[in-house]
């Protein structure tokens, strides 16, 4: 699970303004600072320097930044005279409206720059976005809409304070101050941000400046560009191979348009895990990679007169207040140490998690005994304590191996698991009431899911890479869930559980106002009876109302989508595993995390990226199908189109659909296309000798050994 | 000769339409000689393929693209039209909303589509008078005026059905030789065989 997100409410609610600030805060609240520092949970202590220390510190970082050649001295003092405002002012504990009208500057120099930015306030709020930014992304919400970036997980270190940068550029990249070095992999990683890609380095700063860390500055994200490769060069030679292909490939091609590129480069840059599936001629370095084009209008030679400030987001300062791991071993351990912080941390969510230092305590706080030669100290990964072995006997499964828990956590634990019974069905035809409880799966088998599920979600929060977790998650995927376990898994797996238990009730409130709220309720009444007509749940009036309750409140909630022919599939797939309310919320969530909603908004845009995508793998892997397919003026597409739509739970025997969707539920869209190609590859040598009637019908309804070959080709991965 | 060597002329034909209107219906109608009620509602495109024969003996064989009606895919719809030779837009006759949609399909036709492309106009649904709320006559005189044929059918009887493809059928040869007579030895026209020659498509699967 990853970090808890901060609730946009904690933004919303003004609370303990100072009295000092002004009236017009009314008006900027929207970007300003709508809570006072202090107050905040998410908000750590602000580092106590004094005032006058900062215009030394300034000047040495401006010369770090200089003599490394990330800019030049002109620009280095811009960028660090806007930087140092920023925290002077919030060190200095300026007042809210001094401190509004300084982000207000920024907002105009930012909204007028040619260079996309974001801003963002203190809390890692994106506030503000210029038009260049909306323009190069294409981005359909406003950055004030977007949820919170939580960076919480990353500044828990104690007696450390960090700043993070986020500066957004394409064309001058190479410019922006790289604050990070990347010595090993474990430095960076890949981030999807906002539907774009970022590539993000990790530094813990030092109070002390020396040449290898450089101060008070935590991340910077730069997004993948075109022109980014110098920079990234700069800092590192070790930059993933998949990286810089990308980069290199970007640089040299124009068939996408912007908006594409931007959000489904992802799908493209994953290296390691889905294409890796492909058999192994489709390996690595024939990965199908999308081209971009270099230069994106509006951010031509002009961009060099605009000066690095431009760049500047927003700060944040931080002081750890809980603590995770110590320091020493998050600096220095290497991958397992950090692993093991992550199991510490994300095991099952404790609500004040802290790594206890060895010195801290002396006796073990359940027994009371103290510590010593014969009873030694023992740390539980769940909630950081020292405890004794006899008080920390119990182990839970994460990731591989097993790791110690205290007692207390472990009564915790089973408490969870017991709240977290639901009710379970037997099977997809027999959807009657019988309650299951997680007693009756088998011990340790709901728990290994769990376990892995967890472990993998906070290790994507990490990493765009495929961590073991995820490995193994994908591996017991590919086996499939069984029947049982898919209505407590799959919401697990698409985190929609989460939004659900925030909205509660949201769901009644909208059926409330039904039909009349609903713009598409004439649509959704013709197509609710004509979705899987043939599943007796869905012969049934009851199964239809439910879908159709699902149908118009979703089109109330996702109103840029409303309703659309192939969401009724969707729904009814989900509906066939747990309740109504889940089931909208676990579609909301494919729209969201899986970023569906390109599939359903006006347009397609998503749709039109995987034609392409698909188009240009076969032919550069399946060229003579290719060349077939052409020369036939064979439409394939418009199948594929269908399969990935509905995500093949339309004209597809249902059993197989819904293994298609647990392995989807972890992998999103990747596995998708592996799955088209699957049946493409599977099915070569008959589709080529193949007449263009015979190909389309072929693809109309596929044969039952087509469906054979791909069930055979899941079981291979296993 | 085509009589003789008994092949087919394939020809290309999308089914355009509301959602709803039966676009699915009449088309399984016609291949398979059938009603289903529960029809799954249609994603993108499917594809059916029938053939007729025509009084002469020559075979037609229709691949009828069946589309997805509703609004929001209007704008992949060139896809599944473009290359085609007939189009038949349904509307459902007792919906009048479906009736406009029709229209603006026949618009969207006449400004994208090959001009020699055969358009039908087709209302569907005639086994529920009660509903009625487009008389014939409406689609009747939309139909003269824009040059297309018209006919009405239910796809759940199956009146008229067989009749339209096979209208359609006849047309078809019709356009192709007048296309000889007025273009004279430079278009090859269509050979057995060979197929719709302008379109590349098609194909001799006989």
């Amino acid at each position: 699970m990853p970090p808890p997100a901060i609730s946009s409410q904690a933004f919303s609610s003004p609370q303990e303004l100072p009295s000092n600030s002004s009236p017009t805060i009314s008006v900027e609240s929207n970007f300003g600072w709508p809570f006072e520092m202090q107050s905040s949970p998410w908000w750590p202590q602000p580092l106590v320097y004094q005032s006058d220390e900062l215009p030394a510190l300034f000047e040495k970082m401006k010369e770090l930044y200089q003599s490394r050649g990330w800019m030049g001295e002109r620009e280095a003092s811009m960028f660090i005279k806007a930087a140092g405002e920023t925290v002077f002012h919030r060190l200095s504990r300026l007042n809210i409206s001094e401190m509004r009208s300084a982000i207000q500057k920024q907002r105009t120099v930012v909204s007028a720059s040619p260079i996309p930015c974001i801003l963002v306030d203190a809390s890692g709020k994106p506030v503000f976005a210029n038009d260049a930014f909306y323009e190069l992304t294409s981005s359909p919400y406003l950055v004030e809409e977007l949820d919170i970036v939580s960076y919480t997980s990353m500044f828990d270190v104690p007696d450390l304070s960090s700043f993070a940068y986020l500066a957004f550029s394409v064309e001058r990249v190479q410019k922006i101050p790289a604050f990070f070095q990347i010595h090993q992999k474990k430095d960076y990683c890949t981030q999807e941000r906002h539907g774009m890609t970022f590539v993000e380095g990790v530094l813990w700063s030092h109070k002390e400046m020396n040449e290898e860390r450089i101060p008070y500055c935590a991340a910077v994200y730069l997004l993948v560009s075109p022109h980014s490769h110098a920079a990234v060069s700069r800092v590192s030679n070790h930059l993933d191979p998949c990286v810089e292909r990308m980069i290199e490939d970007m640089r040299s091609d124009k068939d996408l348009d912007r908006h594409e590129r931007h959000k489904y480069r992802k799908y493209l840059l994953n290296d390691e895990h889905p294409w890796c599936l492909l058999p192994h001629r489709y390996h690595h370095n024939e990965l199908p990679i999308l081209r971009n084009e270099p230069d994106v209008p509006g951010l031509g030679r002009r961009d060099e007169d605009v000066q690095m400030m431009n760049m500047l987001a927003a700060t944040r300062v931080s002081k750890a207040k809980v603590t995770t791991l110590p320091k020493q071993q998050l600096l220095n351990s290497g991958k397992d140490g950090v692993n093991s912080a992550r199991i510490a941390r994300s095991s099952i969510e404790a609500t004040d998690t802290s790594w206890i230092p060895d010195g801290a305590v002396s006796h073990c706080p359940l027994c009371e005994l103290p510590f010593g030669l014969l009873r030694r100290k023992h740390h539980c990964r769940r909630c950081g304590g020292i405890f004794c072995a006899k008080c920390s006997t119990s182990r839970i499964f994460l990731q591989l191996e097993q790791v110690r828990v205290c007692d207390a956590c472990t009564l915790h634990l089973h408490g969870e698991e017991e709240n977290a019974s639901v009710e379970l069905y037997t099977d997809e035809g027999d959807r009657t009431n019988t309650k299951w409880s997680f007693d009756h799966l088998g011990d340790g088998n709901i728990r290994d899911w769990f376990a892995v599920i967890h472990q993998s979600h906070s290790d994507q929060h990490y990493t765009q890479h495929h961590s073991d977790s995820s490995r193994l998650l994908n591996k017991k995927l590919f086996c499939g869930i069984s029947t049982a376990l898919r209505p407590v898994l799959w919401p697990q797996l698409a985190e929609s559980s989460e939004i659900h238990k925030k909205n509660a009730g949201v769901y009644k409130e909208i059926l409330d106002m039904m039909p009349g709220a609903c713009k598409y309720v004439d649509q959704i009444n013709a197509d609710v009876p004509r979705t899987f007509p043939s599943h007796p749940f869905f012969r049934d009036q009851k199964g239809q109302d439910q879908l159709r309750n699902i149908l118009m409140a979703f089109s109330v909630l996702k109103g840029d989508i409303g309703y659309c022919q192939g969401l009724n599939y969707l729904a009814g797939v989900i509906l066939l595993h747990m309740e109504e309310e889940k089931t909208l919320w676990m579609l909301m969530q494919l729209m969201k995390k899986y970023e569906y909603g390109g599939f359903y908004v006006e347009g397609a845009p998503a749709l039109d990226t995987c034609m392409k995508i698909i188009d240009k793998t076969m032919k550069n892997h399946m060229p003579d199908l290719w060349n077939h397919f052409d020369k036939h003026g064979f439409p394939f597409q418009i199948f594929a189109s269908q399969w990935l739509k509905t995500i093949f739970s339309y004209n597809f025997p249902m059993d197989l659909v819904f293994r298609i969707w647990d392995v989807f539920l972890a992998e999103k869209l990747n596995f998708l296309l592996w799955v088209t190609f699957m049946i493409l590859d599977n099915s070569q040598e008959e589709l080529l000798t193949m007449s263009d009637t015979q190909l389309m019908s072929f693809f109309n309804r596929l044969p039952d050994r087509a469906f054979i070959s791909l069930r055979a080709s899941l079981e291979s991965q296993t | 000769m085509a009589g003789q060597m008994r092949k087919a002329l394939t020809y290309k034909l999308v089914l355009l339409g509301d959602a709803g209107v039966g676009k699915t219906a009449i088309a399984v109608q016609f291949v398979k000689g059938q009603f289903n009620p529960f029809l799954e509602s249609t994603i993108g495109a499917s594809f059916m393929n029938q053939t007729v024969t025509l009084p002469d003996e020559t075979l037609i064989k229709f691949q009828i693209w069946d589309t997805a009606g509703q609004e929001r895919f209007h704008s992949l719809a060139p896809m599944y039209y473009r290359g085609a030779q007939a189009a038949i837009v349904v509307y459902d006759i007792t919906n009048r909303n479906s009736f406009e949609k029709a229209k603006e399909w026949i618009k969207e036709l006449q400004q994208q589509g090959d001009p020699n492309v055969v358009v039908a106009f087709v209302g569907n649904k005639v086994d529920m008078p009660e509903a009625r709320k487009i008389q014939p006559s409406e689609g009747e005189s939309y139909a003269s005026e824009n040059g297309l044929f018209f006919i009405e059918t239910s796809a759940k009887t199956a009146e008229n059905v067989s009749e339209l493809f096979m209208k359609i059928a006849k047309q078809l040869p019709s356009i192709q030789r007048q296309k000889d007579i007025t273009s004279g030895p430079s278009n090859p026209g269509v050979k057995p065989g060979v197929g719709a020659p302008s379109k590349g498509k098609g194909g001799c699967c006989g």
